[in-house]
C-alpha cells in the first residue's frame, strides 16, 4: 500500500473515529465552571546556566533561556508557543521555535493539535528534556539536541515537527489510564551521498570535532551522521528531521504512542515514527520506541529503547536497510528517607546509554541534584562517553537549571 | 536484502476504532479537593516534581492549567478537580470566608476535620492507611516529630527541606493547630 493511501487510510480512521470519540460530547461543556479567577495569559518556561569541563578541551559557560507564551482563547481552545534562546560559540545569540500549537480540547478525553509540537515519541523527547526536568545536565546519548549529548552521535533528535496530533485518554475504573497520541507532519528530509572512504573518513573526523565544539547546541537536531560500519565503504544515510515549512516530497510522516499508566507509579509505552525523506519519498526513516517510567515518592527508574532503520541504496545501486538501536537506563534516589535535614533536598543520579549499532557510542554518567526549590535544581555531574570510532571523552558539568 | 518492517494500518484501524469504543469518557463522579491533590501530585510526579501551589497565581494557573492537560494526558473532570485544589490552595476558600453584616470577608470558624478536608490534606498525605502517597505519613510524622513541628510545617511546607512540593496554605496558627489535633484524635481513635 502506498504510503498516501495509508495516510489518508489513517485520517478517514481517526476521522471515522471522532463521533465515536466524541460520543455525543463534542466540546462539552466544563462539569462545573472553574473555581479559579480566569486569565488569558500567562508565561511559563525554563533555562540554566552550564559549566562543562571536558577532560581534552577548554572549559566554558553556556546559558539559554526557553519562554513559553500561553494563551487560553476559552475553554476549548488554548495556544501555546516556546522559543529557546541561547548564545553560540562566536557570541550569535541563537533562537529556535521549538513548537507553537493550537489544541482543541473536542471532548473531555480527545484533543486535536495543529503547529508545530513535539512528537509523542517516548517520554525524553515530548516530556522530560527541559533542563529543570531532566535529572542531569546531560542527554542520552541516544538523543541529540538540547545540550550535553557531546561527541556522541544520536539516534534521534528531541522530535518536533509541523503538522497535526490526535490525542486520546481513557480511564478505566481501576484508575489505571490509556494514552493514545498520532500524528501527521511533514517529515524528514535528506538524500544519500556516495563519498569516496577517505574523504568519508576526514569527514567524520571534522564532525566529530564540530560535535566537540558543538557541546550544549542544537546544532545536531535532526541529523544523522554520514559514517561507516560494517557496510564496508558504504555510508550511514543524512537524514535531517529539524521541522521545516517545507516538504521535499509529497509524503508525511506519521507516527505516535500508545502508553499504559497505573499512577502514580508506572507508566510504559510504544512509540513507531515512519517518514520517507529523499524528493522522491521512496526512502523512509523509520523508528521504533519502548518506554518505561516508574516513580516513587523518593525514587525514579526511567528508560527507553529506539531501534531505526534508514533506508538508502548500496553500491550496487539496491535499495539497503541501515539499522541502529540504542537504549537509556536511569536511577535516581532522593535522600529524604535520611532523615538528616541537609540532605533532604538532595538527590542522586546515575545512567547509563548506549548506541549499539553505526557510529556507536555508550556513556556512564553520574549526578548530584540539590534541589533549591522544586524547581530550581543545582545539578553536578561527571560523564564518560566511549565512541566506536573517535577518541573518549570525561567531563564534568555542573548547571543550575530552573523552571518558572 | 531490503529489511522491511512497516506499521501496517490493519493494526492502526482496529486500534483506533478500539479506542473509539472504548471512549466513554472518565466517570461522571463529582471529584473533590482530595481527588485534585491526588490528581495534580500523580500526574505532575510523572515528568518532574510538582510546583507547589503559590508558584503560580490563580489567574496563571486558569491558563497553565489547559497546557498541563495536553501535556499529561488529563481529562477535563481531572483538570477541573486539580483546579479546585489549587483554588483551594490559594484562596482562603479552605477556611470557609464568609461576608459579614458589614459585607467585609471574615474567616469563619473551622474545625480541624473540616479544614482538613477543604484543603485536600488526604489526597498527598497517608494517616494510617488512608491517603495518597506524594507526601510522609502524617500520623508516622506526628508521632515522631510532635505538634509543635507539625504546625510549623504547615504554615512553613519549606521548613527542612526547600524542595517540600508542599503547597503553602493561606492558614492561621490556630487553624494549622485545629488540624494537627484532628490528625491526632484520628491515630488515638
Amino acid at each position: 500500500m502506498k504510503r498516501r493511501q495509508k495516510i489518508m487510510h489513517f485520517l478517514a480512521a481517526s476521522s471515522a473515529a471522532i463521533p465515536l470519540l466524541a460520543n455525543g460530547q463534542i466540546a462539552a461543556e466544563r462539569s462545573l465552571i472553574s473555581p479559579l479567577e480566569q486569565g488569558r495569559v500567562a508565561f511559563a518556561g525554563y533555562g540554566d546556566v552550564t559549566f562543562v569541563d571536558p577532560e581534552d578541551g577548554n572549559s566554558a559557560f553556556q546559558t539559554k533561556l526557553v519562554p513559553i507564551a500561553l494563551v487560553q482563547l476559552n475553554d476549548n481552545i488554548h495556544i501555546e508557543a516556546e522559543v529557546e534562546l541561547s548564545v553560540d560559540e562566536d557570541g550569535e545569540t541563537e533562537t529556535e521555535l521549538e513548537y507553537a500549537d493550537i489544541h482543541y480540547f473536542l471532548t473531555d478525553t480527545t484533543t486535536i493539535t495543529a503547529g508545530k509540537f513535539l512528537l509523542p515519541f517516548g517520554q525524553f523527547g515530548p516530556n522530560l528534556h527541559p533542563s529543570w526536568i531532566n535529572k542531569l545536565p546531560s542527554v542520552p546519548v541516544i538523543y541529540g539536541g538540547h545540550d550535553g549529548n557531546g561527541i556522541a552521535t544520536p539516534l534521534l533528535p528531541v522530535l518536533s515537527d509541523i503538522g497535526l496530533a490526535f490525542q486520546k485518554t481513557h480511564v478505566f475504573k481501576n484508575g489505571s489510564r490509556l494514552f493514545f497520541d498520532a500524528f501527521v507532519v511533514n517529515g524528514p528530509a535528506g538524500g544519500h551521498e556516495e563519498v569516496e572512504e577517505d574523504a568519508h573518513e576526514e569527514d567524520a573526523e571534522d564532525e566529530l570535532d564540530d560535535h566537540e565544539e558543538d557541546l550544549g547546541s542544537d546544532s545536531l537536531v535532526g541529523e544523522n551522521v554520514a559514517v561507516e560500519d560494517d557496510h564496508d565503504d558504504e555510508l550511514f544515510p543524512e537524514v535531517d528531521l529539524e521541522a521545516t515549512a517545507g516538504d521535499n516530497n509529497d509524503d508525511k510522516a506519521f507516527g505516535g504512542r500508545v502508553a499504559y499508566a497505573w499512577l502514580p507509579e508506572i507508566e510504559v509505552g510504544l512509540s513507531y515514527y515512519q517518514g520517507a525523506y529523499d524528493d522522491n519519498g521512496s526512502l523512509d526513516l523509520t523508528a521504533y520506541g519502548a518506554d518505561l517510567n516508574y516513580i516513587s515518592s523518593y525514587f525514579s527508574v526511567r528508560g527507553e529503547y529506539i531501534a531505526t532503520e534508514t533506508e538508502g541504496f548500496n553500491d550496487g545501486g539496491e535499495k539497503d536497510v541501515y539499522d541502529r538501536d540504542g537504549w537509556y537506563l536511569q536511577g535516581s534516589l532522593f535522600l529524604n528517607k535520611t532523615g538528616i535535614d541537609f540532605l533532604a533536598p538532595a538527590e542522586l543520579v546515575v545512567q547509563w546509554s548506549e548506541v549499539n549499532k553505526i557510529d556507536g557510542s555508550e556513556r556512564w554518567a553520574l549526578g548530584v541534584n540539590y534541589w533549591l526549590t522544586p524547581s530550581v535544581p543545582l545539578k553536578v555531574s561527571v560523564d564518560e562517553t566511549k565512541l566506536d570510532s573517535g577518541e573518549d571523552q570525561r567531563r564534568v558539568i555542573v548547571q543550575i537549571a530552573y523552571g518558572f | 536484502m531490503i529489511k522491511k518492517k512497516r506499521f501496517t494500518f490493519t493494526v492502526a484501524y482496529p486500534l483506533v476504532v478500539m479506542l473509539a469504543l472504548l471512549s466513554s469518557s472518565a466517570s461522571a463522579e463529582s471529584l473533590s479537593v482530595a481527588d485534585g491533590a491526588r490528581i495534580y501530585n500523580d500526574n505532575c510526579s510523572r515528568c518532574h516534581n510538582p510546583k507547589p501551589a503559590e508558584h503560580y497565581t490563580a489567574r496563571e494557573w486558569s491558563v497553565i492549567m489547559p497546557h498541563m492537560r495536553d501535556r499529561a494526558h488529563l481529562t477535563r473532570q481531572e483538570t477541573d478537580a486539580v483546579e479546585l485544589f489549587l483554588a483551594a490552595a490559594l484562596t482562603t476558600a479552605g477556611g470557609a470566608t464568609v461576608a459579614n453584616q458589614d459585607g467585609l470577608s471574615v474567616r469563619q470558624a473551622t474545625s480541624g476535620e473540616d479544614l482538613f478536608s477543604n484543603y485536600g490534606c488526604i489526597g498527598c498525605h497517608k494517616v494510617e492507611e488512608d491517603g495518597g502517597n506524594q507526601g510522609p505519613r502524617l500520623d508516622v510524622t506526628l508521632n515522631r516529630k510532635g505538634t509543635e513541628f507539625m504546625v510549623e510545617k504547615i504554615l512553613n511546607p519549606a521548613l527542612g527541606n526547600p524542595s517540600s512540593t508542599m503547597p503553602k496554605f493561606p492558614l492561621t496558627e490556630v487553624e494549622a493547630r485545629s488540624i494537627v489535633e484532628y490528625i491526632r484524635s484520628v491515630v488515638k481513635s
